[in-house]
């Protein structure tokens, strides 16, 4: 899950955050072709309507992924879903995805969502983080 | 669900609608410059202290070769939220 929106309709429309957000798959395989597909859709300028999409996905009780599944996702979200069926079959993030993976694993993290604030680790509820984002407003810690 | 879909309503005002490549133009301008500040920190040692966090390790993800966030938002906004997720 993402705890992101509401920290993005209150910061990030007024100028005053800048939110990235790195998918890595440290659940397992259906994870690791969720990210990909988010890749995919992001080859096209649709990683945000797609990423929102799988989320929402789970909210409405799927409960797992295939690539049938993600690729249904896609209806409407992407410009060419040929080309995003292309994309998934064909593996291309799957190197880029684990590596993004064992590296965050490295670095110790061990759950998601995990988020920093200036590159400082931060719990990943809607409160800690609206406290941090106002700490670095007001001139940092 | 609700709170996901207003993330596309959020971007709204820096381009609406179909102007998904141009925010990641813009995006990847960002990116470079948060990406600058985030190495400089890391080079300098700066520890930010208080607050209870824990500093990102030097060998800063988003300042590194497997490097591949997305972005949303200002290029120049001040404070920057880096967000690791699992679709699962």
């Amino acid at each position: 899950v993402s705890v992101l929106p509401p920290l993005e309709e209150e910061f990030v429309t007024s100028g005053r955050l800048q939110v990235r957000v790195q998918p890595i798959a440290i659940l397992g395989r259906e994870s690791e072709l969720a990210a990909e597909a988010a890749e995919c859709a992001g080859e096209q300028g649709s990683f945000w309507q797609y990423s929102d999409a799988v989320f929402a996905s789970q909210a409405a009780g799927e409960t797992a992924f295939s690539r049938d599944s993600l690729e249904r996702l896609a209806e409407g979200r992407v410009a060419d879903r040929a080309a995003f069926a292309s994309c998934l079959a064909s593996g291309r993030y799957r190197e880029a995805v684990q590596a993004s993976t064992a590296e965050a694993r490295a670095q110790g993290i061990s759950s998601v969502p995990a988020t920093f604030v200036n590159g400082r680790k931060v719990p990943a509820t809607v409160d800690a983080l609206r406290s941090a984002i106002l700490v670095e407003l007001a001139g940092g810690p | 669900v609700g709170r996901r879909a207003s993330r596309a309503k959020a971007q709204e005002p820096r381009g609406g609608r179909g102007a998904g490549w141009r925010l990641y133009a813009l995006a990847a301008g960002g990116a470079a410059a948060a990406l600058a500040v985030l190495i400089a920190l890391a080079e300098t040692g700066v520890d930010r202290g208080g607050g209870g966090g824990t500093p990102l390790p030097a060998a800063d993800a988003t300042a590194s070769a497997t490097d591949r966030s997305h972005v949303l938002g200002d290029a120049a906004a001040p404070v920057t939220l880096l967000e690791y997720s699992d679709y699962r």
